[in-house]
């Protein structure tokens, strides 16, 4: 057996064979901030512009859903219609894999499409994509330079060139109205002159042509033939139209301007028109490649811009990507020089360290490798798990090197390299699976809480099983090549080593004769623990500092734009008297050419920060920025654009608790949730009670009287075709330009400041000549929904709400307040949302939990046959929590969903000393040593690796532990955590473990002696 | 005793602070008055020759013009005699009175067919009877005028200022209602026409006022009433002729519109911009004693940034203005919460 030890061709093959994939894997494995989010949910966007939430409904949303309700594997199709904009919320069934998913979803709006209004782009993307906006960048313009202008120079040299550039998904340009020639005509002209908006449309459309004329064979060649006619502003202006009295020049009734048609969205730049570029990575591409190369390329093109305008870049992930890769790669970095450096103080130089030293780098990457051969990315997750991780890989291979030098101390030569490893092979891999099986259930965890959890357990998982082969394979290999005789002169930390042992005795000895109150101590240690929790302030995702802020800010729905502008250059002028701040981009309402959906009462601010402003946490500045700009009537929230863009890839899921009311008629819909809404909350099941769809918005309600327009010879169709240009405008055409194109939009010049009365005396043609609209329609104010919801089709009110108590009891109670209802016929309500989901994922994590435990105690049922030693080492996991509780309560760092984890990571850690050390203990009794004996025995021998393997874990995630490094900040929760609980456990495996293996394994004898 | 003297000083500050506060960016409602302009798009055209008819039955006498004399607006051209005034006029008021009782008749049918529309009564018997308040009302207002006629003692008088072209009739001729007596050409041969429809038909009158403001951004010219038509047109337009007061530069084709003074009428009113508007109702926010509340109101006229409310406010109160859209909404986040 000691041949195939000494097989290097084998050996070099194997390894050579895994460290070329290794570095391959790591120069190729995408680096971004947070994993791949590849929930089976595709969202659909589609944008009209002046379309009431009725319109939306009928015109876009039926026709796509009729479509997409009929692709397989759908479980369920959400819409949810407001003013111009409807977004609709396609969940797959659980397992489906998204990409086929979306391809089925664009293949349904492509036979929508037919049906859709013209001009109507919808837009899909895999839940989640919102996490991958990587650059925004705005464009500062002089005030003398039109944003109309910068708007064309960007999207045609430069926009291309951004979409070609690797890993870019998409690129958005908005802010200006698209370029246009704006026909604005003069109503009382046109009365005058007997001509209509219909009318003045079809002569527009006859100037506008491009197109094949054919081919003639001339002179051998053959010759195409092109016919254009792409008039300009002058020439639009003199387009004759026929009138009664003659023809007149279309200027005559209409004034023809070259600008942006209006947009009912803004976009600013430190109060000033700014245009927007966003920029998209693909799913799963590196960050800061593609962060670094769009910069590189704006600025080569800055050359391309008008004089005077150049890019202001507000966000940038990949600062993020590279302060956490940084920090923690640095951190890394540090601990394992650090753990090579404890390692050689404690063992000396030998060459058996060296190869020691190598097995840390190794086995990261190797774990690297795995991560990337599942598709993983390096994120905020597995590089917080590798971080730590760093501290654990030199475990295996200490507690091997150990085993093998004590066969070598033992005069064994090159045949103790094999006993050595065959002495310590069964602890070695009990101890890594005990810890692995801790991740592995997890690797089953579906939802939401898989999305965040798979990539740190695989992370952990291959990490740790990495420098098990490597324990086993590597390690022996090459010190079966080395010189057993190893020097003779004692480690440089033999005096600190023996000093610490010397007073572990002592604690031993106290220990083993208290084992009953020591462990009464440690259970109060837990107690003192979970206490010192309560007292933590807790903040699910922590980001170090971006260097932006975002806030989100709403009005009440169907505020006018104007209002919304008006709140917002009031939080503007007070943010930028804040020392803190450098410049403020706000967004109201979305571009018809992007996936945003906020209506315009609605919005988004990006504050980014001077660059002097050096603080880990952002909090505090947030609070103050929240305090400047309060004001009544706006709501607002803030916090980083990362965490931002997580909760808008959330934001497709449904609310914690929700109960929906079916119906078919809007009116009687709102009044049955009304009811519902004020029986609920006199029912203390319940908080936080919110019916948006009951919030109303205005509409003017136009209807024809169908006999007053058959009197003046006019349909309804007709009426609103000259209606519908006047108020709504109309695209009549496109001229294309070099690489662009110039709409020939029409519409009257202040349509939205027109009054009722003026509306109502607007003149119309008629049979008999020109009547007012007042006597045609009947003009009213209505109150209508500000958003209309359908669940799989149809009509339907979500009721929001949280929970006070579990959710069998919240049902039950709102099924009493709603007794004696009267629920229409063709009404029904029922009762849903994420609760019945979080629910089931807290189930399966407790699941999982059993699982693992079931699974850790077979596993160590089967090392050491037998229930005492397994039970012993059982009690330790609970007991590990408290060190780490204790750590993070006195560290004074809130808690955080890295911490949870930590804790998790904990419990399976917390074994592996107990295990060797006990399975030393164990096969001394075989040999025939009592057991006082060989506990004793096995302490001291099992003293050395197990502060060496203590040292090494402890510095390996010390810097990480320090909070060293804006990056690490997230990870830090974890890694003191993992700091705490693993001093606290080499503490109870040195200790209290033997000590009750002892105190039982005596009663036991007695027992059985009787 | 100063101590509470200083107490007391430092709660009516606190008071008087905090109503002032409650009251930054509020004002008092007080009452304006409004001129009630009725618009209307008109063309200034060549006016026709102007046939003077007559409006009752009579014999001619006292026809003294001739043939390219000038006469005044309002000259007396003739009178008619044989009216017996006082039976005349009983008929001419028996006339009105009937007329005004279709009227109402009308008015009330068509109150009756609208409360019970779409329940009952269909979208046809809502339009006719329309059609019938408008034909009854056209109709009184053509009683009306032959009343006024016999009250002013059978005068026939130059509707404005002009030429006389031809006679029709002689003194001493029988006539009947209608019969035309002379042809005049205006001196001012461009006057302005116009078509009122709705209700701003039954508010014009002959002799009203109001300017004329050029499509063209042109100078606005002063004009008044000259003419109204006996009964609305079949688009249900009742056309109205006016003319400058004074001189005019207008020309013919030219095109604007034309704003009548109604009447004044005075009402509490407030800046436009404190209203809002809230699930199809008109709202304002009151401010009284540091606190907010929120008022419907109806609404009437707007003029020069300033709209009546004509009930749900009294003079006095104090309205918000600034942020009053703001200050309605305040507590929305109750209602609604924001996505995402």
């Amino acid at each position: 057996m000691v041949d195939i030890l000494r097989r290097p061709i084998i050996w070099l093959l194997i390894y050579g064979g895994l460290l070329a994939y290794g570095l391959y894997a790591l120069l190729h494995i995408p680096v971004e901030v947070l994993p791949r989010f590849n929930y089976p949910q595709i969202s659909v966007i589609a944008h009209f512009s002046g379309a009431t939430p009725e319109e939306m409904e009928t015109l876009i949303a039926r026709p796509i859903e009729g479509q997409l309700l009929g692709i397989p594997n759908l479980d369920s199709l959400r819409a949810v219609m407001g003013q111009g904009t409807v977004q609709l919320n396609a969940r797959f069934r659980e397992g489906s894999n998204a990409q086929p998913d979306l391809q089925s979803v664009y293949g349904a709006i492509d036979r929508a499409r037919s049906g859709l209004p013209p001009g109507v782009q919808p837009y899909a993307e895999i839940m989640g994509n919102a996490v991958n906006e990587v650059a925004d960048y705005m464009l500062q313009i002089p005030d003398n330079v039109s944003p109309m202008l910068v708007q064309r120079e960007v999207e045609t040299r430069i926009l291309p060139a951004i979409r070609a550039l690797p890993g870019v998904q998409r690129v958005l340009v908005f802010g200006s109205g698209h370029e246009s020639f704006w026909v604005q005509p003069d109503p009382v002209a046109m009365r005058h002159y007997g001509i209509d908006f219909p009318e003045i449309a079809a002569m527009l459309k006859k100037y506008v042509t491009l197109g094949p004329a054919g081919y003639m064979v001339l002179g051998h060649q053959d010759i195409f033939l092109e016919m254009h006619a792409l008039p300009d502003a002058e020439v639009l202006s003199n387009i004759p139209l026929p009138v009664k009295s003659g023809v007149i020049p279309l200027r005559t009734v209409a004034r023809v301007i070259h600008g942006p048609e209006p947009a009912h969205y803004t976009v600013d730049l430190d109060g000033h028109s700014s245009i927007a570029m966003v920029v998209f990575k693909q799913p799963g591409a590196s960050t800061m490649p593609v962060t670094r190369t769009v910069a590189n390329t704006l600025k080569t093109l800055s050359g391309q811009l008008p004089s005077g305008v150049h890019w202001v870049r507000i966000y940038d992930q990949g600062h993020l990507v590279h302060l956490i890769g940084s920090d923690l790669g640095r951190n890394l970095l540090v601990g394992g020089i650090l753990a090579i450096a404890v390692l050689f103080w404690l063992l000396g130089t030998h060459r058996g360290v060296w190869v020691l030293a190598l097995s840390i780098p190794m086995a990261l990457l190797m774990g690297i490798a795995g991560l990337y051969a599942f598709g993983q990315s390096l994120n905020l997750l597995t590089l917080g798990a590798l971080s730590v991780a760093v501290g654990l890989l030199a475990d295996d291979g200490i507690i091997v090197l150990e085993s093998i030098y004590r066969r070598w101390e033992a005069g064994e030569g090159v045949v103790g390299v094999w006993y050595g490893l065959r002495d310590i092979a069964s602890p070695d891999i009990s101890g890594t699976l005990t810890t692995v099986s801790v991740f592995l259930p997890l690797l089953f965890v579906g939802g939401i809480a898989g999305l965040f959890f798979i990539p740190f357990a695989l992370a952990m998982s291959l990490s740790l099983l990495a420098s098990l082969f490597i324990s086993l394979s590597l390690i022996p290999v090459l010190l079966a090549f080395m010189n057993p005789n190893h020097d003779p002169s004692p480690a440089p930390g033999a005096q600190f080593l023996a000093w610490l042992e010397h007073w572990n005795g002592k604690l031993l000895n106290t220990t083993l004769q208290h084992p009953r109150k020591t462990l009464g101590a440690a259970v109060f240690t837990f107690f003192l623990g979970m206490a010192a929790m309560a007292l933590v302030s807790v903040n699910f995702l922590p980001l170090p500092n971006e260097g932006v802020l975002l806030v989100s800010f709403t009005l009440p729905p169907g505020s006018s734009l104007e209002d919304s502008e008006a709140a917002v250059t009031k939080m503007t002028d007070e943010l930028h008297h804040d020392k803190a701040v450098d410049h403020i981009y706000t967004r109201i309402g979305s571009a018809e050419t992007t996936s945003y959906s906020e209506r315009s009462f609605a919005g988004e601010m990006s504050i980014t920060l001077r660059s002097d402003i050096q603080v880990s946490a952002l909090d505090q500045i947030a609070d103050r920025i929240l305090r400047e700009i309060r004001q009544p009537g706006v709501q607002v929230s803030i916090d980083t654009p990362t965490i931002e863009r997580v909760g808008e890839s959330l934001s497709g899921l449904p609310q914690p608790f929700v109960l929906t009311v079916f119906g078919p008629k809007l009116d009687e819909l709102r009044q049955l949730a009304r009811e519902i809404v004020t029986r609920l909350k006199h029912n203390g099941a319940l908080t936080d009670i919110f019916n948006n769809d009951a919030y109303p918005v205005t509409q003017l309600s136009i209807t024809p009287n169908a006999l007053a327009l058959a009197s003046y010879g006019l349909t309804p169709v007709e009426l609103y075709a000259q209606i519908k240009p006047a108020l709504n405008g109309e695209t009549i055409a496109t001229i294309p330009k070099d690489n662009y194109g110039i709409d020939v939009y029409m519409r009257l010049a202040d349509a939205p400041h027109i009054s009722l009365n003026a509306l109502r005396s607007m003149s119309i043609k008629t049979k008999g000549g020109w009547t007012p609209l007042g006597e045609l329609a009947s003009l009213r104010l209505v109150a209508s929904p500000n958003q209309i919801r359908h669940i799989d089709g149809a009509r339907a009110v979500d009721i929001l709400a949280t929970p006070t108590g579990p959710l069998g009891t919240t049902i039950t109670k709102a099924h009493e307040a709603l007794t004696g209802l009267s629920v229409p016929q063709g009404y029904r309500f029922s009762f849903g949302g994420l609760f019945p989901q979080l629910e089931d994922a807290a189930l399966a994590l407790g699941l999982a939990a059993i699982g693992a435990l079931v699974l850790i105690l077979g596993i160590l049922v089967l090392q050491f046959d037998g229930l005492l030693i397994p039970l012993v080492l059982l009690i330790e996991m609970p007991l590990a929590l408290g060190g780490g509780a204790l750590a993070l309560g006195l560290s004074g760092i809130g808690m955080n969903a890295t911490g949870l984890v930590g804790f998790l990571t904990l419990v399976g850690v917390s074994l592996n000393h107990g295990i060797v050390l006990l399975h030393k203990a164990r096969n001394a009794e075989k040999n025939g040593r009592d057991c006082e004996s060989a506990v004793r025995e096995a302490v001291s021998l099992r003293f050395r690796p197990i502060v060496l393997t203590t040292l090494t874990a402890v510095l390996g995630m010390l810097p990480t532990a320090l909070g060293w490094g804006l990056g690490a900040q997230p990870e830090q929760a974890l890694a003191v955590v993992i700091l705490g609980g693993i001093l606290w456990t080499s503490l109870l495996s040195t200790n209290l473990i033997p000590a009750l293996y002892l105190h039982w394994n005596r009663k036991r004898s007695v027992l059985n002696k009787l | 005793m100063t101590r509470l003297i200083l107490w007391m000083t430092v709660l009516t500050l606190a008071y008087s602070t905090s109503v002032q506060a409650g009251n930054e960016g509020a004002i008092t409602i007080q009452s304006k008055v409004f001129h009630n302009a009725l618009t209307a798009y008109a063309q200034v055209r060549p006016i026709r020759l102007l046939t003077v008819q007559t409006l009752v039955s009579g014999q001619v006498e006292d026809l003294s013009v001739l043939p390219g004399q000038h006469v005044q607006a309002d000259q007396a051209l003739a009178r008619l005699k044989g009216i017996s005034q006082s039976a005349q006029i009983i008929a001419a008021e028996a006339a009105v009175n009937q007329a005004l009782a279709a009227f109402n008749l009308a008015q009330q049918n068509y109150a009756g067919i609208a409360a019970t529309y779409p329940d009952v009564s269909t979208r046809q018997q809502l339009f006719t009877a329309k059609a019938a308040v408008n034909d009854a009302r056209a109709k009184l207002i053509s009683a009306r005028s032959q009343l006024a006629l016999i009250q002013g003692g059978g005068m026939v008088r130059a509707p404005g200022a002009g030429t006389v072209v031809s006679l029709s009739a002689t003194n001493g001729q029988n006539v009947t209602a209608a019969t035309p007596l002379l042809v005049l050409q205006l001196d001012h041969s461009l006057w302005l026409e116009a078509e009122f429809y709705g209700t701003a038909k039954q508010d014009v009158a002959i002799g009203m006022g109001g300017m004329f403001h050029p499509a063209d951004g042109g100078k606005p010219v002063a004009v008044t009433v000259r003419s109204v038509a006996n009964q609305v047109g079949s688009d249900g337009g009742l056309s109205v002729n006016c003319i400058p007061v004074g001189g005019s530069t207008w020309f013919s084709g030219e095109t604007g519109n034309l704003v009548l003074n109604s009447g004044n009428r005075s009402w509490p009113s407030l800046p436009s911009q404190a209203l809002i508007l809230d699930a199809g109702n008109w709202w304002v926010v009151i401010s009284e004693h540091g606190h907010y509340r929120n008022q419907m109101v109806t609404i009437g006229p707007e003029e020069d940034g300033w709209t009546a409310v004509t009930s749900g406010l009294k003079a006095g109160e104090q309205v918000q203005v600034t942020h009053a859209y703001r200050i309605y909404h305040r507590n929305f986040a109750i209602d609604y919460q924001q996505p995402d």
